[in-house]
């Protein structure tokens, strides 16, 4: 492998998970890291560090379009960006403190369940029970709509945010701990807790998970880890990638963005909860 | 209860006019930094290739430019006084760091929204998430 097959390589991954993250909100890190590590062979903290550059270029990228789509619910976006960036200060601090190998199983066990859930709430819509009334959310003016491509739009309300905020701080906690992005934890939580559309919940975490991302970069970036060599075609890649996954979710049906969501919280609740069994200490 | 059916009354239009300006004014910030960003670091490693020693098309090469501890530049000076003279790496930590500024100038422009709107809850909580966001960053300047 040549300097030049290494960009193109890393560009072609960056590329793909530009276009899966802001499809699905989750950012495109589970894709970026092991094509880094295990494909080309670069050290986890490097990839890491790449990898939120790539969050970063994906909120951006795809955030851009949603919120001209007025498929982000922007007053929901900046509560929650409270909650993850609380969190993700929390997490930093935390790091070294808590057994990675607990963090692991927790955080497994966690999507396993939202995985579970999304699942059982898809088969068999009709046992969903009422929402309850949020208050906060009133007052907040948290509820949103969604606009049709007939120009008409359909309201929805926003329920139990109290308890998307607790999910929000959780999800910047990990995010701040393990580098994975906390859109996995948050668009379950947006969508099966608040009641969000699945479409405007993935749209929405992708929208908010910049703000997170960004504030952990710097870190990396003042210990020498951002290496410009290796993030430079995992931005440039994503930025295209999430570009053209924006122009896709306007047109895609809501079941297939749930289905491929699902998937992706599988693959991610199986290595985490594997990463706790063969963790040592 | 906001979410009511109220869709044709003229608060609703005016505030819905609103709202899309605000989206408008948020998405024309995101594409700005994506756009000017993209650009400086295909610059950058456009030149890197082109004028580099070190990107010189070896196996070897490749294993010092990834192996930990290669990143360079690393302090805001020395990217700032070497993109002026054109070198790739710094060009493109330029043009990394641009991006990550694009999400912070839109919680800042997310500030002055709320400012105008009287919305004091908002204004004090995408406050909360700048001034958060700024001392993360200046820690790990």
């Amino acid at each position: 492998v040549t300097p030049l097959t290494f960009t193109l390589s890393a560009f072609g991954a960056a590329l793909l998970a530009g276009l899966v993250g802001s499809l699905l909100g989750v950012g495109g890190g589970i894709i970026v890291v092991p094509a880094l590590t295990l494909l080309l062979g670069v050290d986890m903290t490097l990839a890491v560090a790449a990898s939120l550059m790539g969050v970063i270029a994906t909120s951006t990228g795809a955030g851009a379009a949603y919120v001209r789509e007025h498929l982000v619910n922007l007053r929901v976006a900046m509560f929650l960006e409270v909650a993850t960036v609380v969190g993700a200060a929390i997490g930093a601090v935390l790091a070294g403190v808590i057994p990675e190998r607990w963090l692991f199983f927790a955080f497994g066990g966690v999507l396993a369940y939202a995985a579970f859930a999304m699942f059982m709430n898809q088969v068999t819509p009709g046992r969903v029970k009422e929402a309850p009334r949020d208050p906060l959310a009133d007052k907040l003016r948290l509820h949103g709509d969604v606009r049709h491509p007939t120009g008409e739009s359909t309201p929805y309300c926003v329920s139990r945010s109290p308890l998307a905020f607790g999910i929000g701080s959780l999800a910047g906690v990990v995010s701040g701990l393990l580098g994975v992005g906390g859109g996995i934890l948050q668009v379950p939580a947006m969508h099966l807790g608040m009641r969000m559309p699945i479409k405007v919940s993935t749209a929405t975490s992708n929208f908010m998970m910049g703000v997170t991302a960004a504030g952990s970069v710097g870190v990396y970036f003042s210990r020498g880890e951002l290496n410009p060599f290796i993030a430079a075609p995992v931005a440039a890649g994503v930025l295209i990638g999430a570009t053209t996954g924006s122009r896709l979710l306007p047109k895609i049906r809501n079941t297939y963005v749930l289905v491929g969501f699902v998937i992706v919280l599988v693959w991610t609740a199986y290595q985490m909860l594997r990463k706790g069994f063969t963790h040592a200490g | 209860m906001p979410a009511e059916d109220v869709n044709s009354s003229p608060a609703t239009h005016a505030a819905d006019a609103r709202l899309k300006r605000v989206e408008l004014f948020l998405s024309l910030i995101l594409r700005t930094g994506v756009i000017v960003s993209f650009i400086v670091i295909v610059a950058g490693t456009a030149l890197a290739f082109a004028r580099q020693n070190e990107y010189a098309a070896t196996p070897e090469a490749l294993r010092h430019l990834t192996e930990p501890g290669a990143a360079y530049p690393r302090t805001l000076r020395a990217i700032v006084s070497e993109s002026a003279q054109f070198r790739g790496p710094a060009l493109i930590m330029l043009g990394l760091l641009l991006l990550v500024a694009t999400p912070v100038i839109r919680v800042a422009a997310s500030v002055v929204v709320f400012a105008l709107q009287r919305d004091r809850v908002f204004v004090a909580l995408t406050l909360i998430v700048l001034v958060l966001l700024l001392t993360a960053l200046w820690l790990g300047r």
